[in-house]
């Protein structure tokens, strides 16, 4: 279960981007995050991810508050939360392949296990030929999958994914819905970040709209 | 498609700027020391060879046998052990004296026939405490005229200046490690600064500060053996070099200089320990900046 309590975000000493956010997420949980473009989104994402902190208010995850977590506690809490940033945040000297295999490799697993898995997924996302591609030689679509593969190869308890059909086409934007809805049948709590209207009405979840930092009721559309 | 494939470095450190400034840099300090530390032992080699490593300051306190009773001796020894500084007094028995000018002359003298003088040793813990003109002034009180031979004045000087050369050996290496400790640091937090967003990426995948660490520590250690091997080997050939020269010449005050395998293998060991160092100052320097961040 995730718990926002009156939670602030401001970028250093700019204004705050988010106010006065309460929400509770609960356990295998599935929400779309919309609003308009600067309404707070990834902002809102970065402080699930552990990326940032808040700057005021009360964040609980995984039984914790977020804000006295040690550095430690903040590792093994990431290992849980799968992300699909925006801008994809692949490394670059990384091959597809490599890039995937990061987090299983991160926690010491078996590289037999890793090489299947990571081929069993690159296949679901239509790359398996591209295993030995780096990013920079890559098409945004296809930078994309390899980010959406290495956020759902450890199987995560949290999912959040930042626009992750923003450069794909219809069958392939279905194709890798349908992956994280049968994680989230499988228990892991899904937020997905899109200005697609399409995708609440073709997989159907609760919405949370951001309007200028706020959290606001009903759907903007 | 069954293919082995090597695990990548996470952190792409080997095309950095650094891969050549730290094997030069570690390279050139472990050639100095290495050059440094060999002088050093070659100076307490042949200090040894003179025996006068000790750390001991000797003079000896002679007598004539004719003002020299029993009790004038013993009181003598008494008066010299409390003088300040003294360690030992020791009486040299007549058999020791005869010992040594048969070690001289090669025949043992008859001592009817040469009157044997009192020798009384004494010894210090420094020089400072062995003034003959002071010595034969007290003695002067309770068995009359002496004479005291302390140390010449060249063994001390080499004596302090084996001390003075091991000092300055010391400084040299404290010098060096801290200069090469520094490099690493400054090597180090330019790295992580290149390459915050991998770490940052890393990081949200769930990486550990010590994994990251790790990283820079074995690049640390591989680029110190790559400087600090050939820097080694390099000083080695010219300490060798300089042995056969200095050989041919033949200067009569500088025995040989010959290391012992100990030795030899103290010189060898020095790129193991400069990488040591270097890998220990990249992880450190990791930890506590990693450690800062939010
Ligand atoms: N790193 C940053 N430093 C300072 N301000 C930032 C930073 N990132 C975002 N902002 C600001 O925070 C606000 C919210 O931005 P955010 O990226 O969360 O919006 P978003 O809803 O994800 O937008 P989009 O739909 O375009 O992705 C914006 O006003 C933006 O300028
Ligand atoms: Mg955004």
């Amino acid at each position: 279960m995730i718990r926002f309590e009156n939670v602030g975000l401001r970028y250093g000493s700019g204004p705050e981007v988010l106010h006065d956010i309460d929400l509770t997420l609960e356990s295998g949980s599935g929400h779309y995050l919309v609003g308009p473009t600067g309404a707070g989104k990834t902002s809102m994402l970065s402080l699930l991810y552990l990326g940032r902190r808040p700057t005021r208010g009360l964040l609980t995850m995984f039984g914790q508050d977020v804000a006295t977590a040690t550095r430690s506690a903040l590792t093994g809490f990431r290992r849980r939360i799968g992300v699909v940033f925006q801008d994809y945040n692949l490394l670059d000297h990384l091959s597809a392949f490599d890039n995937v295999a990061l987090p299983l490799r991160l926690v010491g697993t078996d590289p037999g296990m890793v090489r299947d898995h990571v081929y069993q997924l690159l296949e679901w996302v239509g790359l398996d030929t591209m295993a030995d591609v780096k990013p920079p030689f890559m098409s945004g679509g296809e930078k994309q999958r390899v980010a959406v593969a290495r956020a759902v190869i450890g199987q995560p308890d949290v999912l959040l994914a930042d626009e992750p059909t923003g450069n794909l086409d219809e069958p392939m934007a279905d194709r890798l819905m349908m992956l994280f809805m049968e994680l989230n049948r499988h228990g892991t709590t899904l937020v997905i970040a899109t200005h697609n209207t399409r995708l609440p009405q073709r997989f159907p979840h609760p919405v949370l709209h951001l309007k200028e930092g706020f959290l606001k009721a009903g759907r903007p559309w | 498609m069954v293919r082995w494939r090597q695990r990548p470095q996470e952190v792409p450190l080997a095309s950095d700027p650094s891969s050549s400034f730290v094997p030069t840099i570690i390279g050139a300090m472990v050639f100095l020391s290495t050059l440094v530390l060999s002088a050093s032992l070659a100076m307490e080699g042949v200090a040894d060879r003179w025996q006068i490593t000790g750390q001991q300051y000797g003079a000896t306190i002679e007598m004539s046998r004719d003002n020299a009773s029993e009790e004038a001796v013993a009181a003598s020894i008494d008066v010299l052990a409390q003088l300040p500084g003294i360690s030992r007094v020791h009486l040299v028995g007549d058999n020791e004296i005869l010992e040594t000018i048969e070690a001289w002359t090669g025949g043992r003298p008859d001592p009817d026939l040469l009157p044997l003088p009192v020798l009384i040793d004494v010894e210090a813990v420094s020089p400072e405490s062995l003034r003959g003109d002071v010595i034969e002034q007290i003695l002067e009180e309770t068995v009359g005229a002496v004479t005291v031979y302390v140390e010449p004045q060249w063994l001390l000087a080499v004596r302090s200046t084996v001390g003075t050369v091991q000092l300055v050996t010391a400084l040299m290496l404290i010098i060096i490690a801290l200069i090469s400790v520094v490099s690493i640091i400054y090597v180090t937090r330019t790295a992580l600064s290149i390459h915050q967003d991998t770490i940052e990426i890393l990081h949200q995948v769930g990486a550990q500060d010590s994994y990251i660490a790790s990283q820079f520590q074995n690049q640390s250690l591989i680029l110190a053996l790559m400087g600090g091997i050939p820097g080694n080997v390099l000083a080695i050939i010219i300490i060798i070099l300089m042995g056969e020269l200095s050989g041919d010449i033949e200067a009569p005050l500088l025995p040989a200089v010959s290391f012992s395998v100990r030795e030899w293998l103290f010189l060898g060991a020095l790129p193991v320990v400069a990488a040591l160092v270097a890998m220990v100052a990249a992880r450190v320097t990791v930890i506590t900046s990693l450690g800062r961040m939010p």
